[in-house]
């Protein structure tokens, strides 16, 4: 697999990431070692 | 400033545009003004003053060992020891009553501040670290990708990056914008999608059925780790975005075959910390003491279940942390022990042989993952709490049974 095929492949899982983070992502969240 | 939130969306994209195509003095001043910026959004002004007066203390030992040596270094330690403790809100009548609450002065990150500076003051005490400059020590302490939770950088590694960012190619930063919305994806979907299933503080413990309860048990293991890792990642891969190379903290975790090799797959640069400041020391003193000298188990168990004490208590103000930490312990001591007996018995070979095996591998796999699960318990339920737990549990096994 070429470099500029493996970045390509990043780019769409990266593009996913986005949408599921746009999509789910917007949330209240306190981490649990915000404690510490 | 949440990691998810468009303030801090804004706060990183700018470090990592304008901090690597900086060099020298306005490199580390705007690092400052991003670090602050992110402390002031966590802490407010109050705290901000008391955690930069901490870290001014924490500076001026660092400063005086160099030249004063041994007793300077033991004052700095104790000084800066005992501010913690008052400013985490550690109360002896906190063991015995409802339980000790953070003082008003405590500020998110204190814990990590702590153990960074006393790295920083012992290493300069021992000249591990050459020189500690203000700017460079500020922007250690402070670094927006490690203040609130780590990874616990070391100081050395901090200014050498800072001084030479590493050169990335292109596709290293794909990989790192990847490994920040891995980690943003961990946090703040899919940790908060199992937490309402986990075990956590004002459960009905009585009447939830066995199998449930073991399954919250499991699922806080995987939840605190899609939380701490996913925090990890997006941190690590906003830094490797502006030349930082943080500590590892986490590597599979649920693979562990033993509590020992856990601690080296979960918090990594917490242990590697515990081992260099509290374990190595304690354990080379015992082993120089009179009564010990001819006891290396005993030494060995001893400063096991000291440093396990002390990453309990590091980890909150009330005694069921103690009590995490003390099984961790004796967790350890048993694998040593062990260990220790059946190379005794069948020779180092053999047993390695022994454990390599599939059957074997999986089922060392199944106990560590049962053990650490449950002794989470005691990390998010307070003692009450997690004795309940237990005693439902039992009780479900013997009905099973």
């Amino acid at each position: 697999m070429t470099v500029r095929v493996r970045i390509a492949v990043k780019l769409v899982w990266m593009a996913a990431l986005v949408g599921m983070l746009i999509l789910f992502g917007q949330v209240n969240h306190v981490f649990v070692y915000q404690a510490f | 400033m949440t990691l998810n939130s468009w303030q801090f969306l804004v706060l990183a994209t700018s470090a990592v545009l304008v901090l690597p195509r900086l060099s020298g003095w306005p490199r580390v001043a705007t690092a400052l003004a991003v670090n602050l910026i992110f402390a002031w959004s966590y802490w407010g002004m109050a705290a901000m003053a008391v955690a930069l007066g901490y870290i001014a203390a924490g500076y001026v030992c660092a400063r005086v060992v160099r030249t004063r040596g041994g007793a300077a270094l033991v004052l700095g330690l104790v000084a800066l020891t005992t501010a913690f403790l008052y400013l985490r809100g550690y109360r002896l009548d906190g063991w015995t009553g409802p339980g000790a609450a953070p003082t008003l002065l405590a500020f998110t990150g204190i814990s990590f501040l702590f153990f960074k500076m006393v790295h920083v003051v012992v290493d300069a005490a021992s000249g591990s670290i050459d020189r500690v400059t203000l700017g460079s020590y500020l922007n250690y302490c402070l670094n927006f990708t490690t203040v609130l939770m780590g990874p616990i950088q070391r100081y050395q590694d901090f200014v050498a990056q800072e001084n030479a960012p590493e050169a990335a190619s292109l596709e290293d930063h794909v990989d790192a914008v990847n490994r920040v919305l891995r980690g943003l994806l961990k946090s703040f979907v899919l940790a908060p999608f199992i937490a309402p299933y986990v075990l956590a503080p004002g459960r009905p413990i009585e009447s939830m059925g066995g199998g449930t309860l073991l399954l919250a048990t499991y699922g806080f293991y995987v939840f605190l780790y899609l939380d701490f890792s996913g925090y990890c990642d997006t941190m690590i891969g906003i830094a490797r975005l502006m030349g930082l190379r943080l500590p590892e903290n986490f590597d599979l975790p649920f693979l562990s075959r033993n509590v020992s090799e856990y601690w080296l797959r979960v918090h990594r640069s917490l242990t590697l910390w515990l081992t260099d400041y509290i374990f190595t020391p304690v354990y080379l003193w015992a082993l120089h003491s009179r009564g010990l000298r001819a006891r290396v188990f005993l030494a060995l168990a001893g400063s096991l279940m000291l440093t396990m004490f002390v990453a309990g208590v590091w980890h909150g103000t009330t005694p069921n942390f103690a009590v995490f930490g003390l099984v961790h312990g004796l967790a350890l001591v048993a694998v040593r022990g062990y260990e220790q007996l059946m190379v005794r018995k069948l020779g180092r070979a053999r047993f390695r042989e022994i454990t390599g095996m599939p059957g074997v591998r999986a089922a060392a796999t199944a106990l560590t993952y049962n053990f650490t699960s449950l002794a989470y318990t005691f990390f998010v339920l307070d003692l009450g709490e997690s004795m309940r737990v237990f005693r439902r549990l039992a009780v479900a096994l013997a009905g099973a049974s």
